[in-house]
């Protein structure tokens, strides 16, 4: 039993399932990205989840992370998990475990051993986060959500944005948005000059909603940046607490 | 010799392939022609800008006695002995915490590939500074800077199956390491040149480190387990008792 054998369901370790997954990831138009349900053996995730309830979760150390010094409306609450001292350190630092994400999802690391993990707590009836890109030095993503019993109702979706070349005049524009973001759930078109970090021609750009998944229990959703203007944003939520970690690769 | 790259350390085949040569090249005595596999040396895991970074850092930080409950001298009173524990220790906003964490992704890889173990985890990391105190000539009574001893005994309960070392040397004359295969065996010397990683199995490698002329000796120091329970252990940790 290697460190994988012990916290992942063995259907995703088995090699065909790898390479479908892979696939099916390179498969993908626009962003390269996939979700994968009951990813991790129940018992273990339970564990990471008891000791995720223990943390001291902080909004300040979030905010702080801002890359560039570039401010985004967010409400969530964050711990950084270091090697040898969080509950699961052993997997997320692991060098099996960083094979396995840069071979789903077909990326090429930079600078293998680079690791960042957000263990993270948003409350509830969060604002939502404004759409915006994690690429750049990041070469790929993995987000695992910890609720159970998740509906469509309760928010907290991720979304994935596509830039379009073409402007609908029925787009509404939305620049800078501030409190709830609740338009995120109600339109699949918009146009904006300033998704985080904006864009470089500085001018509004329509984009529409590519997909959109529920923070699910044992889900764990990739994205791999080969496309840098991998545009996500996540829908205001209610009244559950929305609990996961992400973790980054370069 | 090639260059060590990322294709020889992740694949267990190379990467032995690649240390046998190694050994054979540089370290190989003839009254051993029978070599084990369970130890190896590997040269420039580091570049020398890294190796500065983390001198720098363990200067910075290191505290006289750690490891050794406050004992600032504990085998020999010439050379005083500071450490930085890394794994109870740093934090994310350490300026070195980046190359902290790639080093050791680096060397857990190495291990890991070489040993074909996948369980091997690293349960203790740390820097270790040994300075020189009064510089002596080669001919003295007392050669050790630590005496030849085998790492097998537990610590905090967790038992040690292998241990690595990277050096980060600039200058230091003397404080070579030595490998036994007993403690009576003929002893191979290899001396701690920045960048360089000897890895080994903690049970039946006798080794020490030989006394320190002049200069400090650098080296960030990994002690892995390969039991599940022993893991688990040290990982009940949280950021909260950190804080």
């Amino acid at each position: 039993m290697n460190i994988l054998e012990d916290w992942i369901n063995p259907y995703y370790l088995r090699e065909s399932t790898k390479k479908a997954i892979r696939e099916d990831v390179l498969s993908k138009p626009y962003t390269k990205y996939t979700a994968l349900d009951n990813f991790f053996i129940e018992e273990k995730l339970e564990e990471l989840i008891t000791h995720h309830h223990k943390l001291d979760f902080s909004e300040v150390l979030d905010r702080t992370a801002r890359e560039n010094g570039e401010w985004l409306p967010y409400d969530g609450a964050v711990v950084w998990a270091e090697p040898n001292t969080h509950f699961g350190s052993d997997l997320f630092f692991s060098p099996l475990w960083h094979d396995y994400l840069s071979f789903v999802t077909a990326t090429t690391l930079e600078s293998p051993g680079k690791a960042e993990i957000k263990l993270r707590y948003h409350r509830p009836y969060a604002d939502g986060f404004w759409i915006h890109s994690d690429g750049f030095e990041r070469k790929m993503s993995a987000i695992c959500y910890f609720n159970k019993d998740w509906k469509i109702e309760d928010g907290g979706m991720i979304q994935l944005w596509k830039i379009e070349s073409t402007k609908d005049p029925s787009a509404p524009l939305i620049e800078t948005p501030m409190g709830r973001l609740d338009f995120l759930s109600k339109y699949n078109r918009i146009r904006t000059s300033t998704p985080g970090g904006g864009f470089s021609d500085k001018k509004p750009h329509d984009i529409t909603l590519l997909d959109q998944f529920i923070p699910h229990y044992n889900r764990l959703f990739l994205c791999n940046f080969f496309n840098q203007d991998s545009l996500h944003s996540v829908s205001p939520s209610g009244p559950k607490a929305r609990l996961g970690f992400v973790q980054w690769l370069y | 010799m090639a260059k060590l790259s990322i294709e020889i350390e992740s694949n267990p085949k190379l990467l032995r392939e690649y240390a046998r040569k190694s050994w054979k090249q540089n370290f190989s005595i003839p009254q051993c022609a029978q070599e084990e596999d369970n130890r190896f040396v590997l040269d420039n895991l580091l570049t020398p800008a890294e190796s500065k970074i983390l001198r720098d850092f363990t200067d910075k930080n290191a505290v006289d006695g750690e490891g050794y409950h406050g004992e600032k001298h504990p085998h020999t009173k010439e050379e005083l002995f500071s450490s930085y524990n890394v794994t109870h220790r740093y934090q994310k906003s350490s300026p070195a915490y980046d190359l902290l964490i790639k080093t050791q992704f680096r060397v857990l890889r190495i291990m890991m590939n070489y040993f074909e173990d996948y369980n091997i985890q690293i349960f203790f990391s740390q820097l270790v500074k040994r300075t020189c105190l009064i510089e002596s000539s080669r001919f003295k009574d007392q050669p050790w800077s630590h005496p030849p001893h085998l790492d097998v005994n537990p610590v905090d309960d967790v038992a040690r199956t292998h241990t690595a070392v990277l050096y980060l040397n600039e200058e230091c004359d003397g404080g070579n390491f030595i490998f036994q295969s007993t403690d009576h065996s003929p002893q191979r010397v290899i001396e701690p040149i920045e960048g360089r990683l000897i890895g080994f199995s903690a049970s039946g490698i006798y080794h020490g480190i030989t006394h320190i002329f002049s200069g400090t000796r650098y080296a960030y120091t990994f002690w892995f387990t390969t039991d599940k329970q022993d893991r688990a252990h040290d990982l009940t940790h949280t950021a909260n008792q950190k804080s």
